[in-house]
Order: structure tokens, then sequence, then C-alpha cells
């Protein structure tokens, strides 16, 4: 009775008793790497500061949270060769580089306002005007488009990776990852989004 | 009337002191009264002096104390000087008056005044001088005559900002927790004047004037910076009803009412409106006979309705003949932030008659030699004319369109007209749309427009595409010179949710063979990233025009392709599975080149100039029993394969026939798209192989 219950109670258990569907994880590591690539090329070097604050490896896989999970793993690597769920993520294509460099370009109309506290990084990867009383009056709608603009890039480029990876379905997992990664290589004093509470760098 | 009020009392208190020291009769009198109290008005150590003077009675009184019924209170160290006091039998008056006294809320004051009084006509008059309000000094006027009234009052300069730190304990909560979100600040020349009969406000005149006037509201949705402003208003009450009238003009400074954003300096604005103002059933209900606005040489703008905070009931909104230009700055453009109309460069006149009943509208633009050019270059249009129409209710006007010229990305459209009516959100045409494309034409049969006011704009329309010549197209597009007809019947094209689907097949006349376009999708024609999908298949292409066009290299033979899962993101190839091959059974006659194999062989990650270096070089051509290459792209990654497996390679070309015979075998399977793209690029530049 006991055995039967921690083999049912536990993932390997359920493993063992179950037919299991093997699904390839998103690659997290992957795309944070990748993410990080493009918000270099986008911010430049002066914005993004340290790299390592925000993922732990925990992160990457939330299969190896505890011992029975690492159990887990060590079955299911040994019934799915870890190959078939090591997927690379390719963040490099024409489409890709295209709105890379719009975003580039816009990016030195932005940049004052991130640092005045006029924008903000929200916490699903966009950007929002936080506080329009910090930008000229006759420079708020030029602002609101620049915003308008780059939240409209923002989306294509996460649809565009997940597309280009042959996983659509993975645009929002791209979008929470480079929600992370836009915040943690935003310079010091720019503004940000936690749990709806506006945070300063 | 506070203050007047207060006046009035004491003078009766005078009069009545005068009368009873009168009959002393000497030309100096004195009194002193510890406490003294009369109605509801109570005085504590009062002292009265009075001396005959040849203009009247010159009275100066002093006390410590004086309480009045409320809202006045109590008055601290009084002091009242009346230097002409006359007395008549039919006239009071007291000239050249001067009152100094202590009050909670209105601190100390020093006022001078004058006092008339006709009580056989029960007329009343009261002019204050240096009333200290909000730290400002007003001058005001009371006239009282029977039951009617008036109050005039002005101050040259008025601090906002003090004025709201004044009226703050005479607000109500819920008036002052609206003055919470906002930021005022600013100074203002203040003439107001007010009529009334018994406790009724009968009438309003208001001259309002701002040096300078800085409004902001807490989300910086409605601001104001440093404007200079004149408001004139002028209310009456007629019955239930007030008659009002506004002027009101801004020559500088700078406004903001989200979206639009105002430069006073730069266009002046004018708003004179008049209309009435009542209560209704339930709500408050305001008419606008006309308003007229304009700005600069922007824009002028008439304007009447009427409704209330929750319903429009009527309203009709004019536009003049307005330059679009300086119209699309200033007004269109902050609307259409993020769309693809954001950045357009536009020129022209444009005119607009708003008309609205209820929830029912109707819109009508006049367009007038309309130049329209996207700054993307995605699209335009020169010499529009014409009545652009909507109407959201059962209501037809007619929608006509005429252009010389326009453009979608790098293809040129020529002259159209579009005849057709709104009617319940929709556009229908009433006479098939011929859109001519290049040298061909586009006609469209059954357009139909819905946009039921939600951000679901549907459109759909068939059509027919006469044959726009390859030679053309290609020029357009920067493509190889192709040569062939592009025609086809277009069962249905529907646009909806921010995609245009085509039903049915595309075909399309092409190196003799046929092509046809199937699933064609554009998911955001004008977004950021423009997605094509397709799928394409290729029967009977003649390879000799084919290799002709891009100058590749002499092939003959027929081929078949298949393109599948084609997707271009941005316009660029970013996913397909292409095969190319002879068809099975071909009975042409397949011969290739020199130059072709070495191109060829290119290509497929080979050298070049190999034949130039065997004795292979002295044939001119080859047979060959199949050719063929396939790419799967994924990834930037070309996955390349060819008709048959070769040993550690696949055949691009396996020789057969007569010989010579040659075959082709290429190593690389994985090739990187854009080295491939500069392979071809190569290969149609290079004059190719010198025989020797």
């Amino acid at each position: 009775m006991k055995f039967l219950r921690w083999l049912t109670g536990s993932a390997a258990g359920l493993m063992l008793v179950s037919c299991v569907t093997i699904n390839i994880y998103f690659p997290a590591a992957a795309a944070e790497k990748a993410a990080d690539r493009i918000i270099e090329d986008v911010w430049g070097p002066t914005a993004t500061q340290p790299k390592d604050e925000g993922v732990a490896p925990e992160e990457q896989s939330s299969l190896q949270k505890n011992k029975t999970q690492t159990i887990a793993l060590t079955v299911l690597n040994w019934l799915v060769s870890p190959a078939a769920a090591e997927v690379n993520l390719n963040v490099s294509s024409a489409a890709i580089n295209a709105i890379q460099d719009k975003m580039k370009s816009r990016h030195a109309s932005l940049k004052p306002h991130y640092s005045s506290g006029a924008v903000g990084l929200t916490e699903n990867g966009l950007v929002t005007i936080r506080d329009a009383k910090a930008i000229a009056l006759k420079d708020r709608n030029k602002v609101k488009g620049l915003v308008a603009d780059e939240n409209k890039d923002r989306n294509a480029l996460y649809a565009e990776i997940a597309r280009a990876n042959g996983h659509p379905e993975w645009q929002a997992d791209i979008q929470s990852t480079f929600a992370r990664r836009w915040v943690s290589n935003a310079a010091p004093a720019w503004w940000y989004q936690s749990d709806g509470v506006w945070q300063q760098k | 009337m506070l203050t007047m009020g207060l006046l009035l009392k004491l003078l009766f208190l005078f009069y009545l002191s005068i009368l009873s020291a009168l009959a002393v009769a000497n030309n100096a009198i004195s009194l002193s009264v510890g406490e003294w109290s009369f109605d509801d008005l109570n005085a504590k150590n009062l002292a009265v002096d009075m001396m005959l003077t040849t203009n009247g009675i010159a009275v100066t009184a002093s006390a410590d104390r004086i309480d009045l019924a409320p809202p006045i209170g109590v008055l601290s160290q009084v002091n009242l000087q009346c230097m002409e006091l006359i007395i008549l039998a039919d006239k009071t008056s007291c000239a050249r008056g001067n009152i100094v006294f202590q009050q909670q809320e209105l601190g100390l004051q020093n006022l001078n005044f004058e006092i008339e009084a006709l009580p056989d006509k029960d007329k009343y008059k009261v002019e204050i001088d240096n009333l200290n309000l909000a730290s400002a000094l007003f001058s005001v006027t009371f006239i009282v005559k029977k039951d009617k009234w008036k109050v005039f009052a002005d101050t040259s300069q008025l601090q906002l900002v003090a004025l709201i730190d004044f009226l703050q304990i005479y607000l109500q909560p819920e008036q002052l927790d609206v003055l919470a979100n906002w930021t005022i600040a600013g100074e203002v020349k203040l003439d107001i004047d007010l009529f009334g009969q018994a406790d009724q406000l009968t009438a309003i005149e208001l001259d309002l004037s701002s040096k300078t006037l800085d409004l902001s509201d807490n989300d910086g949705l409605y601001v104001s910076e440093g404007l200079v402003s004149i408001l004139s208003l002028e209310a009456k009450k007629d019955q239930q009803q007030w008659g009002w009238q506004i002027d009101f003009s801004a020559a500088a400074g700078q406004a903001y009412a989200e979206p639009i954003f105002i430069d006073m300096t730069e266009t002046p604005i004018k708003l004179m409106a008049h209309g009435q103002w009542q209560q209704g059933k339930e709500e408050m209900i305001l008419s606008v006979d006309t308003a007229k606005f304009s700005q600069g040489n922007i824009t002028e703008i008439e304007l009447s309705g009427q409704g209330s905070l929750s319903q429009i009931t009527e309203l009709s909104i004019d536009v003049k003949q307005s330059d679009l230009a300086t119209l699309y700055t200033s007004w269109i453009q902050p609307f259409v932030v993020g769309t693809a109309l954001d950045n357009v460069e536009l020129a022209g006149h444009v005119n607009l008659h708003y008309q609205q009943n209820k929830d029912d509208y109707q819109l009508a633009i006049g367009l007038d030699k309309v130049f329209v050019d996207d700054q993307l270059q995605r699209f335009g249009m020169a010499d529009l004319s014409g009545t652009l129409a909507w109407s959201n209710y059962d209501k037809k006007q007619d929608v006509n369109l005429q252009w010389q010229s326009a453009y979608i990305y790098a293809i040129p459209l020529g002259a159209s007209t579009i005849n057709a009516y709104t009617n319940k959100s929709s556009v229908v045409l009433k006479e098939p749309w011929a859109l001519p494309i290049l040298d061909g034409e586009l006609q469209l049969n059954a357009f139909s427009l819905h946009n039921p006011g939600d951000e679901n704009l549907k459109w759909t329309f068939a059509g027919e595409l006469s044959p726009i010549s390859m030679e053309v197209l290609s020029a357009a597009l920067d493509w190889p010179l192709m040569h062939g007809k592009l025609s086809g019947v277009i069962p249905s094209v529907a646009y909806s949710e921010q995609e245009i689907h085509i039903d049915g097949a595309l075909k399309v006349k092409l190196f003799e063979g046929i092509t046809t376009i199937r699933d064609l999708r554009l998911e955001q024609p004008f977004g950021s990233l423009p997605q094509l999908q397709a799928n394409i298949n290729m029967k009977g292409l003649n390879l000799e025009i084919l290799t002709q066009t891009f100058d590749f290299g002499k092939i003959t033979g027929k081929l078949d392709g298949k393109v599948t899962n084609f997707r271009l993101s941005n316009w660029q190839p970013v996913n397909f599975d292409a095969s190319f091959a002879t068809p099975e059974g071909d009975k042409s006659r397949r011969k290739i080149s020199q130059k072709a194999v070495d191109n060829l062989s290119q290509i497929g990650g080979g050298a070049t100039g190999i034949l130039q270096r065997s004795f292979l070089r002295f044939f001119e051509d080859f047979s060959y029993q199949r050719l063929g290459l396939s790419c799967k792209l994924r990834n930037d990654v070309c996955e390349m394969s060819g008709v048959a497996e070769a040993k550690e390679g696949y055949y691009i070309v396996k020789g057969g026939g007569l010989p010579p015979r040659i075959n082709v075998v290429g190593y690389t399977r994985q090739v990187d798209w854009p080295d491939l793209i500069e392979r071809l690029k190569a290969v149609s530049q290079s004059s190719g192989p010198i025989v020797q």
C-alpha cells in the first residue's frame, strides 16, 4: 500500500504506470540568451548592465524542483534521449533582423523617456506611458506614437521568433522571457512594473 | 451680500445713535457704551464720536467686538469712519467711509465705502473698495431696488492658488474631491456682474482674462501651460431656462487635451457660441444654437446640437474647407497613432459634415485634389477627389472617389473611379470597379465593406485579373526580367481580423507553364511584419525560357515545381518546402549547357570551372535524364536535396540519353539561406565559364 502510494504520488510513479507523451518543453535558457542578444543590440551596451541577476537555473525547468522530480527527470532522460528535448532557439532571420533594426533606431528617441520615467517597462514585455507629465506637452503625442509603434514591433518580434522556430504556441513564453530580460537589462533609474506596481531600477 | 448686510446693519446702528445724539444739539458728541444689543447685533465697548462739518456729519466709531448673526459672526477691533454722513428725510448717505475690522474668514479688512439709501424708493447702494479676498483686492458694488438686486465685482489681479485656498472652507466635499484632481495656478483679471430678484439669480456677466494659466489634471490628460486667454460669458434666465453666450480666445500658451495638442502662440484659437441651458426631467440639457471655432489658419468648425451628459439628442458639425496637411498634423494624426495612417504626407483640401440624431449618424467627407504618401512607402494616392461617406443607419449616401494614380508597395495603380453607396455601416459598389494595375486591370465585381464600429472591419470582393505582363511586373518589383502573363479569376477575397484570404486558386501563366497559387493569406498587410502565406504549384515550365530569363545558362526540357508552406515575413521568405524536378515521363529534349552545369554546381556548393579543366570543355551541352533541386527552408537554413540520392550526396543532374552525359552531385545538405541567395545573385551576374 505504502509503495503504491509512493508510486502514484510521485512523478516517476506516474510515468511508470501511465502512458507518457513527451512534448518539447520551451527552451527557457536558450530563449533568455536569445532575448539578451536582441536586447543588447536594440538598447546598446550602455543600457545593459549585469546579465545574471535574472534567471536562476531552476527557472529553466520546473522538473528540477525536488528530489522526486530529479528522479523523474532521470527516468525521463532515459526514456527520451536528451537531444530530443534539447531545442535551440533561432533568432536570426531577415524578418527578425528587420524588426530589430527598427526597434534599434527607435530606441534613440525612446531612451530619454525611459530615463525620465515617462515611459516604463510593463510586466508583459511591452512599454507604456507611465508618467505623461514628464513629457513636454508638444511631445506627448509623439511619444504616444513611439510607444504604440514599439509595442507593435515587440508583439511582432515575439510572434516571429515563435513562428521562425516552428512553434507559434511559444509566443507567450517568449514574451514572458523577454519581459524578464528587458527588466534585468534595464539601465539604473528606469521604471518597470512588478506585480502591478511601478518600481525603479 | 454678506458685506452689504453688514454695512447696512452698522449704518443703521449709527443712524440710531445719531438720532439720539442729535437731541443733545452740540457740534461734537462722544458716546461710549459698555455693551449694547439690538436685534441680532451685539456690540462691546462701543465708542462713537460725531462732529458737524460743512459737508454733513463726520462720524468715527470703534468697538472691541461686534457679534453679528451668521454667516458673519464676530468682528473684532472694529473702527469705522464716515466723513460725510448726510441724513435727510428721504435719503441717507455716507461718502468717504472707511471700516477696519478683523474677522475669522475674511482676516483683517480695511475697506473704503460709500452708502446711499433712499428708503422711500426702497433703493440702496453700497460701494466697497479694497475688499481683500484670496489675497486680491476687489471692488464691489451692491445695488438693491425693491426686490431686485445687482452686484458688480472686479479685481485686476487674482492668483488662482490663493483663490482655491480661500474657497476650501466654502466648498462641499464633492467639489473638493474634484479640485484635488487638478493642479491650478495662474493669474486672472476678473470682472463679474450678477443680477437677481429676491433669492433668485437672473443674469450673469463675466469677463475673465488670464495673463498666465497653468492647469493640469493628475493624469496629465488635460493640460494648459502659460495660457493667455480672454473669456466673456453672458447668461440670462428666461422662464425656466438660461440663455447663454460665450466668447473665448486664446492667443498664447499651449494646451493639450488628450490626444490634441494646440500651440496658441502659433495658431490662436477663437470660440463663439450661444445657446440654452435648462433642467430636463432628469438631467441638465444643453443646447447649442451655433458654435464657431477657429484655429489660426488651420480650420474653422461650426457646431450645433442638443444633449445631456448621457445622451446626445442632436448634433451637427461642419468643418469648413481646410488644408489637409495642417489639419492632419493637429487634428487627425493624434487619433490614428499606431495605425497605417500614422505616418503619411498629405496635401489637398478637405471638408466634413457630420450629422447625428440620437444614436444614428452620418458623415460625409469632401476631398479635393488630395495627395497621400505613406512615409514608409507602403501606399499612396495622387489627385484624389470626391466624397467619402458613411452612415450607421438606414440612410443611403453616395460614395464617389476618383484618383489619377496610386501605389501599393512597389506596384503602381492607374487612374480609377469608385461609385458606391453607404448605408447601415456598410459600403457597397454600385457598379464594377476597375483598378488598373500596371498594364492589366483588376476588376472588382462585388465589393462590399462592413464596419460595425468596433475593430471588426470586414470587406470582401470577387474579381478578375486581366493579363498583366510579367515583363512589367518583374521590372516594377525589381525582379529579373520574366516573360509571360499574370491573369486569373479571383473567386473571393475577404478581409477580416487584419487578414486577407483569397479563396480558390490564382492561376498564372508563366514560362509557358501554369503556376497555381492556393491558400493565399496576407496577415497585417500594413503591420510591423506583414505575413504572406501560400501554397504554389508549377506545371510544365519551359526551362529554356526560364534559364534565359535568369541568364542561368541554357537548359532545355520541362520543369515541375511545388512550394508548400510558403511564408514571407516582411516580404522576405522565411519558410517553405520547395522542390523542382523534371516531370516524370518528360518527352521533351533535355540538354544542359556548360554554363548551367557550372552554375548548378555552384549552387550545390561545389567548385566552379571543373568542366573547363577537363576534356568535357570541348562539349557545348550535355544530355540529362532528370534534374531537380529541393530546398526546405527553416531558420535561415536551406536543407537541400536533389532528384535522387547519390553516394554521400544527391543528384542535382542525372545524366542520360546520348553521350556525353554528365552528373552533378551535391554534397552540401545544409546551406545558409543568405549564402544561397548570394550564390544565386552571383550566378545571374556572372558571365559564365569561358569555353576554350
